[in-house]
């Protein structure tokens, strides 16, 4: 036979591992500059292997503050204010997990903290 | 009368970088904290230990600590890594697995880096140590402030400041010493300024000593 057998597949069936799937790539850190440095590194990546991309989604920084009178002086005025400011991203790939793990892989910062949702189509 | 913030932390922004750089979640965050923690007391206790059969000074400058994923990296700013570096496999190996032990965490790797400093004296962590060894000797406070000083006027700092405080020559009042030399502009958020306060336990007495290292401005 000159034609390879065809594998027997039904009708309207995919192979799991090649459905693209919506995947959220939540980025946290406590400085902007290796965050978006991270960012950026991500999408260039992602847009090297033609994937597409939603944009890098900055939600709003949430700053926790810790308020303490101050060892010194006297009054209502002496307070020191200690806060911590956490900065989050949001990037949306869509495509299969295989390159998203590629992808992920290559960017890796101190401090800053990447969490991968799978979400089906 | 004002009181002296930790330069460290005045200029934890600009001029002064953290020693650890991690990012958690504010309810996990105790927990990171708590393994920072260990690892440095581990890593004093293991060289203080180690380090009393050679020579003398420990001389660990800093410690950095970095954790990603599933990456713990320490890197340990030391004046003499070739101590360390004899047995070079054996003792990292152990220190690798005895912190990982005090971790219990085995699932994340961790990775322990020995880096050597260039100015040894340029760093208040080392002069402390090296005053706290003369000052357990009995040599009196003033030589060996004096002593510290010559040693880094050789590195490049162009001021510093010592600060003793305590049971001075085991007198029954307590008091505070200091000598300055150079510059040490504490004000300017600008100027690279290292400090250390290291608490030395003799049998007669407990001592503080503050160091303020003036090296740069920017």
């Amino acid at each position: 036979m000159t034609y390879a057998p065809m594998k027997p597949t039904k009708p309207g069936y995919e192979e799991p591992h090649e459905q693209i799937r919506k995947i959220r790539i939540t980025l946290c850190s406590k400085n902007v500059k290796n965050l978006e440095k991270v960012c950026s590194d991500l999408i260039q990546a992602a847009k090297a292997k033609a994937i597409r991309v939603k944009g890098p989604v900055r939600i709003p920084t949430k700053v926790l503050r810790i308020t303490r009178k101050a060892p010194c002086g006297e009054g209502t005025n002496t307070w020191d204010i200690y806060e911590l400011r956490i900065h989050k991203r949001l990037i949306d790939l869509y495509s299969t997990p295989d390159v998203v793990k590629q992808v992920t892989s290559i960017t890796m910062e101190p401090g800053v903290q990447v969490e991968v949702t799978i979400v089906d189509v | 009368m004002g009181q002296k913030i930790n330069p460290l932390g005045f200029r934890l922004g600009t001029t002064q970088s953290h020693h650890s750089l991690w990012f958690a979640q504010p309810k996990k965050y105790f927990k990171g904290l708590q393994e920072d923690k260990k690892i440095r007391d581990y890593i004093k206790n293991y060289v203080q230990k180690n380090m009393r059969l050679s020579s003398g000074v420990e001389g660990i400058a800093r410690i950095e600590i970095q954790k990603r994923l599933n990456l713990i990296q320490v890197i340990i700013y030391m004046r003499f890594p070739k101590l360390l570096i004899e047995d070079k496999q054996r003792k990292h190996e152990e220190l690798q697995m005895n912190v990982q032990k005090e971790l219990n965490c085995m699932n994340r790797k961790l990775n322990i880096a020995i880096t050597r400093i260039g100015n040894p004296y340029g760093h208040p962590n080392i002069l402390a140590e090296f005053i706290a060894r003369q000052l357990k000797n009995r040599v009196s406070f003033r030589k060996a402030m004096k002593k510290a000083i010559e040693s880094t006027e050789q590195a490049d700092t162009k001021g510093i400041q010592i600060q003793i405080a305590g049971r001075i020559d085991r007198k029954e009042i307590a008091r505070v010493e200091w000598i300055r030399e150079g510059r040490v502009p504490l004000q300017t958020i600008g100027a690279k300024i290292k400090y250390c306060s290291y608490r030395v336990r003799t049998i007669y007495e407990v001592l503080g000593i503050k160091i303020w290292i003036f090296i740069d401005e920017e």
